[in-house]
């Protein structure tokens, strides 16, 4: 087990390493001069200077790419070309409120999605079709689309929930939860239909096998046939939705934090984007892509433990 | 000049597991000899490598050590161009007969295949050509434009036997190539592949689980378990009075449609196999069938049994070497130890 | 290295067997497929005409009109400069599309040959472009197009384009895995011996079928990028403002969404609708080219439902020799609809008596394994009894979904064919033991544990410990028949019912099996039916066989009866057709033709087409089962004849 995480952390470094690289020549693709293309066209020269500085643009590009390494090595993100704060210390007051959107929609996604696929799965009939037809919609949803609707109908209308705000959890979880309520609806309702229509299908296939007539044959209750063996081997695919669906998630929190005011990652580098504050988009990228790294690496885990078949004996 | 020549043959698989990967030996030096218009059967069970010693003939496994010659040239490592050359004389029918046709194309697709890969024939010889394998294996003429999926499992059969024939090759693998059958279509093809034999003159290498069958078309057998071969000689011989413990054992569990001698056979077997797993691994100086032979001693697990051959059978046993160490050597007349040392690897 | 004792039943591939001809069919009686293409269909040429089809100017604007609701001049109203909103939504699918088109170009440039030569040569090839794929996995997709955006401006082709680029991972894998699928299929092998060279191999056969799951992704993937461009537009990114785009708008509606939550409809819905189509068509493909409907195992476990409620229960119980253990009476089994079903079993009957083995012989397609599964209440979804009784212990029984379950695992086991995917891969031998014996015996987990090792020791397992704690992977496939059959003993049935139990392993494991069987069956006090295609098997276990033919019993008598004098012609062929009674340098005795489908049964005798004695009087009517002996009967109207024919042989 050790050995496998082991070696999973090991083919994830030189991709991390990959991503950092990339992030670094981006920059580098800025046609013209990157200063004055973030500055503007009213920039003058001696603040065009002072970007290019910054930017280490005045010096030869293999002694910027060492640097910047040598920084990224070090936690050193760069500082934000428009207040001057540090870029580490901007993803990490904003990691919380993205990661906590995330997690919760992730959560959601996987009890709500694996419910109704088993359900429908197992119901069939008008059940299944009620819920694939849901999910066939809810799949086609945008979540910035959804986002304000559900604001338009449970704010405006019924006044029911916040439109936006965000109190950090540490502050108070009742607060927190009543102003996230709309946000994780808003971005995890597409994975839930996406994780239900494939619990759905993996039921179904699992409840084809042979093994499932054997238990069958041996005269055990169907609920004990249905969640204890077909539900656990149809797990195994469904847990890599779910990683799939936290990283669509954690895509998806860039706009829908811009719609509720969260402050989080995504408004963070929508902010930056809009300033061409090159570090802080910088950041973000290399922050992010380490976080889906990680997720991926805990499905790959999940998944060992899940399949004995690529466990060690 | 043998057709096939096959010595000291080593074929190993790497398998990549989750922790790191092994290398496992299928094939552990095999020899054999095919003869222009002989069968040879290779009979044994699942795990002893019959198919893999077919596929590396055939090309479609890399060989680690030993060699194969095609009429004295070696073909053993061919590479591309020198395979789709002896394409034309090496041919192959395969298990399935429902994956080894391609469900998108046609029968005449199927047939023409080989013929235009391999002699560039024109458009219009190839189609008279197909039309004569399709009498050839009994189809009708009209099978040409249909495709596998109109065809029952035997029909299929002779499709890729009619393929195997396209272009008068001087070797077909037959691997396993009536399993998949039933047993009256399973007749049929049988029938058909001596017919076709008689009437065109080419060699067999007829592999299958099934040592009848493999008796009833071959000329000689050799037997293999773990990639090693047990037994090798006249089929009439090994198909009958076999000599080596594993062929006993195994020609005892094949079981007879007739109650009465199934009874004798079964108390034969009784005798000749000893019921145990066998270990997950052989070393190269053990008897592979050590943990299931009768008449096991401390030798057959020091070292590997020589070749001895005895009247026209040749052996891998401690039991026919009378310099061996076994404590209950038989020692039949005619039996000598070959000349040629076995392979240790 | 050899699969060689499985016996191939006649089931192909789902992914290979339906033509592409046959794909277009079905997708074509799809109305779903009809209504999602058409929708899609109608939104690229609207917008391609926008010009013409659009009943207004995209730009003009109507201050005085503005966030209008519908009207007869405005369909769909107005925006906040007074903009007519259907005007603009033609003219917003341009961009939309070809976005759309941009994103799955790359990715299908990008995807197909690497996804071909990683699955086709695989080795280290497959290993770089692996990684390739994992590094495109790992990027958080709209933040690097935010950051591309960020770096170059707003230009939404090169967003699209790094789009396409990090889209094209998921069309490597799926290529890939296609590719690795079509590549272990005899008919490459078959290629490549034929002399094919490697390109070629990869154009003709390897490609051919891999369109269907590309066709599929990516009509997905359109759907997939109609989002992020959208989503990108409606975060102010890669569109200029003037222009018209989906996004871009419900962005303007988001803004207006007090003074005129209307506007959110029609944006929204475009948006909703053309991604929802290219889903629908996506699936409806995915189905038509998996084949025809299949029906939902799920079905199984809602048997109780109108229909298939089984076979009448004996009303009486019958006055029953006590030596019968069970009796079919009448049997039929048919699959398809309620409407036209199509017989796989026909009027069959037979008993089983208390303590012997009762073999039950016949070829694919003879409806062996389907009375099996009556039996025991489990047949295959679709499948139903439409008639006939099933009688146990001489009560009336069986057979009717709920009595069958009681039955089963207590009464009534069954071990079958491929002992290997008959356990449950997720749980271990332990684990798949101590349930039913904690069900059946009602026994703590502990005393479970110590039954379950006793079980495994009495099928012949020398080190049950090892054995109890191992997952099914980790054995051998003898030993998990082995492991079947101490679980099929957990609730000490009466009757085991052995599917093919030997059919998949080696002769000499075979032959271990059928000695267990033999002993266990007399330990137990069990009855035993076991079904078989290998006549060998019959002369060595069974004490009574019953020959089937093509879904109806052809010939039933005691087992040394029936070998030393075959009744029926079938039997006789196929007795002459085994290997092992044939005479080298004759050819064998093989039986001309085919077995037919069920749907083409004929009327008369099942075997007429295929049968050298067969008359007129053959093929006119239904023959009947007719005693030959002192129980023994036969399904022929030549027996004298049949007969001679056996003996001839």
């Amino acid at each position: 087990m050790l050995r496998f995480v082991a070696r999973r952390v090991l083919i994830a470094i030189p991709i991390l390493a990959i991503v950092v690289s990339f992030t670094f020549f981006l920059v580098q693709l800025i046609p013209g001069n990157p200063a004055q293309t973030i500055l503007g066209k009213g920039a003058t020269a001696a603040q065009i200077a002072a970007v290019n500085h910054q930017l280490g643009l005045d010096q030869p590009i293999g002694i910027r790419f060492l640097a910047f390494w040598g920084n990224t090595l070090q936690g050193n993100l760069g500082v934000s070309l428009i207040n001057g704060q540090p870029v580490a210390q901007s993803i990490a007051n904003a990691l919380p409120v993205t990661l906590s959107l995330a997690i919760s929609a992730t959560l959601l996604t996987g009890i709500v999605g694996i419910g109704l696929g088993v359900l429908s799965a197992v119901r069939g009939g008008t059940v299944d079709r009620i819920v694939q037809g849901a999910s066939s919609v809810g799949m086609a949803l945008p979540s910035f689309w959804l986002a304000v609707t559900l604001v338009l109908v449970f704010s405006i209308i019924l006044k029911w929930l916040p439109a936006t705000g965000y109190t950090p959890i540490t502050q108070s979880p009742g607060q927190w939860a009543y102003g996230m309520v709309l946000p994780v609806v808003a971005i995890g309702l597409a994975g839930i239909a996406s994780i239900s229509r494939q619990t759905r299908s993996a039921m179904l296939e699992t409840l084809g096998k042979d093994y499932i007539r054997s238990l069958r044959a041996q005269g055990l209750p169907t609920r004990s046939i249905i969640y204890k063996h077909a539900l656990r081997n149809a797990s195994i695919p469904i847990v890599t939705n779910i990683g799939f669906q936290f990283i669509g998630v954690l895509g998806g929190a860039v706009i829908i934090e811009q719609i509720f005011a969260l402050p989080g990652i995504g408004q963070l580098t929508n902010t930056a984007v809009s300033q061409h504050d090159i570090p802080v988009v910088q950041g973000a990228v290399i922050v992010t892509a380490a976080i889906v790294l990680l997720v991926n690496l805990l499905v790959d885990v999940v998944y060992l433990i899940l399949n004995p078949k690529t466990r060690r004996a | 000049m043998s057709l096939i020549d096959v010595r000291d043959l080593v074929v190993e698989f790497t398998t990549r597991g989750s922790n790191g990967s092994k290398v496992f030996r299928a094939i552990d030096g095999v020899s054999f000899t095919i003869e222009p218009g002989e069968t040879v059967g290779l009979v044994g069970e699942s795990g002893s490598g019959k198919s893999t010693i077919g596929r590396a003939i055939l090309g479609l496994n890399p060989v680690a050590e030993g060699s194969i010659a095609f009429k004295g040239d070696d073909i053993t490592r061919a590479h591309a161009r020198q395979r789709r050359a002896l394409a034309e004389n090496i041919q192959a029918v395969f298990q399935d007969p429902y994956s080894s046709l391609d469900p998108r194309r046609t029968i005449e697709d199927a047939l023409t295949e080989p013929l235009r890969a391999v002699k560039r024939s024109s458009r219009k010889d190839a189609v008279e050509r197909v039309r004569w394998l399709l009498g050839m294996v009994r189809l009708p003429a009209n099978s040409a434009e249909r495709l596998p999926s109109d065809f029952s499992g035997g029909q299929r059969q002779r499709i890729a036997i009619a393929r195997s024939l396209a272009n008068d090759p001087e070797l077909v693998v037959c691997d396993e190539a009536v399993s998949a059958l039933d047993v009256s279509t399973q007749a049929q093809v049988i029938n058909l592949l001596s017919q076709l034999q008689s009437e065109l003159g080419m060699s067999y290498l007829f592999i299958s689980h099934d040592l009848s069958i493999v008796q009833y078309l071959s000329q000689r057998i050799v037997v293999l378990y773990r990639g090693r071969v047990m037994e090798s000689g006249p089929a009439e011989q090994v198909g009958t009075q076999p000599l080596h413990p594993y062929t006993r054992a195994l020609l005892s569990s094949a079981p007879v449609s007739d109650p009465a001698s199934q009874k004798r056979r079964r108390d034969a077997r009784r005798q000749a196999l000893v019921r145990n797993e066998p270990p997950a691994t052989i070393g190269s100086d053990q008897c592979p069938f050590a943990a299931r032979c009768p008449l096991v001693a401390d030798v057959c697990w020091t070292a590997r049994p020589k070749q001895v051959t005895v009247d026209k059978t040749t052996v891998e046993c401690h039991v026919f070497d009378p310099e061996s160490g076994h404590p209950d050597t038989k020692q039949p007349k005619a039996a000598k130890v070959a000349a040629t040392a076995s392979p240790t690897a | 290295m050899s699969t060689a004792q499985a016996e191939v039943v006649a089931t192909e591939p789902d992914h290979l067997t339906s033509t592409r001809r046959g794909v277009l069919h079905n997708l074509m009686r799809k109305p779903a497929a009809w209504v999602s293409g058409g929708w899609i269909l109608a939104v690229i040429l609207t917008s391609i005409f926008a010009k013409w089809v659009a009943p207004d100017d995209p730009y003009k604007q109507d201050i005085v009109h503005n966030l209008a609701l519908p009207s007869a001049a405005h369909w769909l109203g107005t925006d906040s400069l007074g903009r007519d909103i259907l005007t603009r939504l033609i003219y917003g699918g341009n961009l939309a599309l070809i976005s759309c088109v941009e994103v799955v170009v790359v990715a299908l440039v990008i995807g197909v040959p690497l996804g071909l030569l990683a699955g086709y040569f695989g080795g280290w090839v497959d290993a770089i472009i692996a990684r390739l794929a994992d590094v495109f996995l790992a990027i958080p997709a709209i933040i690097v197009l935010m950051a591309v955006v960020a770096v170059v401006g707003n230009n939404l082709t090169l967003a699209m384009v790094t789009l396409g680029i990090i889209i094209s991972a998921s069309f490597i894998r799926l290529v890939r895995g296609s590719t690795i699928a079509v590549r272990r299929e005899l008919f490459i092998d078959a290629a490549q011996v034929s002399g094919l060279a490697a390109p070629r191999i990869i154009l003709r056969h390897v490609l051919p079928n891999v369109v269907a799951p590309l066709i599929i992704i990516s009509t997905l993937t359109f759907g997939i990028a109609l989002l992020v461009q959208s989503g990108l537009a409606f975060i102010g990114l890669a569109v200029q403002p003037p222009a018209a785009n989906w996004g871009a708008m419900i962005y303007e509606a988001s803004q207006n969404i007090y003074q005129d939550p209307w506007l959110m409809a029609p944006t929204g819905g475009i948006l909703i609708l053309t991604i929802l189509a290219f889903n629908t068509l996506g699936d409806a493909i995915n189905t038509a080219q998996a084949g025809s409907v299949s029906v939902s195992p799920a079905g199984q476990f809602r048997a109780q439902s109108r229909r298939e409620r089984g076979p009448r229960v004996a009303a009486t119980p019958t006055q029953e020799s006590s030596d019968v253990l069970l009796r079919a009476t009448g049997l039929t089994v048919v699959a398809g609809s309620e409407v036209s079903p199509t017989a796989l079993v026909e009027d069959l009957s037979f008993e089983v008596r208390k303590g012997e083995v009762l073999g039950l012989v016949g070829e694919s397609g003879s409806g062996k394994t389907m009375t099996a599964r009556a039996i025991i209440g489990l047949l295959p979804p679709g499948c139903r009894v439409q008639s006939g009784t099933i009688t146990f212990a001489g009560g009336g029984l069986t057979a009717s979904e709920s009595v069958a379950a009681a039955h089963r695992g207590t009464k009534i086991a069954l071990i079958s064919q491929e002992p290997m995917v008959a356990l449950d891969p997720s749980f271990t031998i332990g684990s798949q033991l101590r349930e039913p014996l904690r069900l059946h015996k009602k026994m703590s987990r502990s005393e479970a544990k110590v039954e379950a090792l006793a079980l495994l020791r009495k099928v012949g397992i020398d080190r049950p410990d090892a054995v109890y704690a191992s997952f099914p992977h980790q054995i051998s496939g003898g030993m998990a028949q082995r492991v079947c059959i101490a679980i099929a003993l957990t609730g000490q049935p009466e009757l085991l019912i052995a599917d093919e139990p030997t059919t998949a392993l080696d002769v000499t494991v075979q032959a271990e099996i059928l000695d267990l069987l033999r002993s266990l069956k007399d330990e137990f006090h069990m009855s035993l039916i076991l079904v078989t295609h290998n006549l060998g098997v019959i002369a060595d276990i069974a004490d009574r066989t019953v020959v089937m033919y093509a879904g109806e019993v052809v010939e039933q008598c005691s087992t040394e009866e029936l070998f030393a004098a075959p009744t029926h012609p079938y039997t006789a062929g196929l007795m002459a057709s085994s290997p092992d009674r044939a005479e080298i340098g004759k050819p064998l005795g093989a039986i001309a033709g085919i077995v037919p489908p069920p749907e083409q049964w004929p009327i008369g005798c099942h075997f007429a087409d295929r049968c050298a004695l067969v008359t007129e009087a053959c093929r006119k009517a239904p023959i009947p089962l007719v005693a030959t002996g002192k129980d023994r009967e036969s399904r022929c109207i030549r027996t004298d004849e049949a007969m001679k024919l056996g003996a001839s042989r």
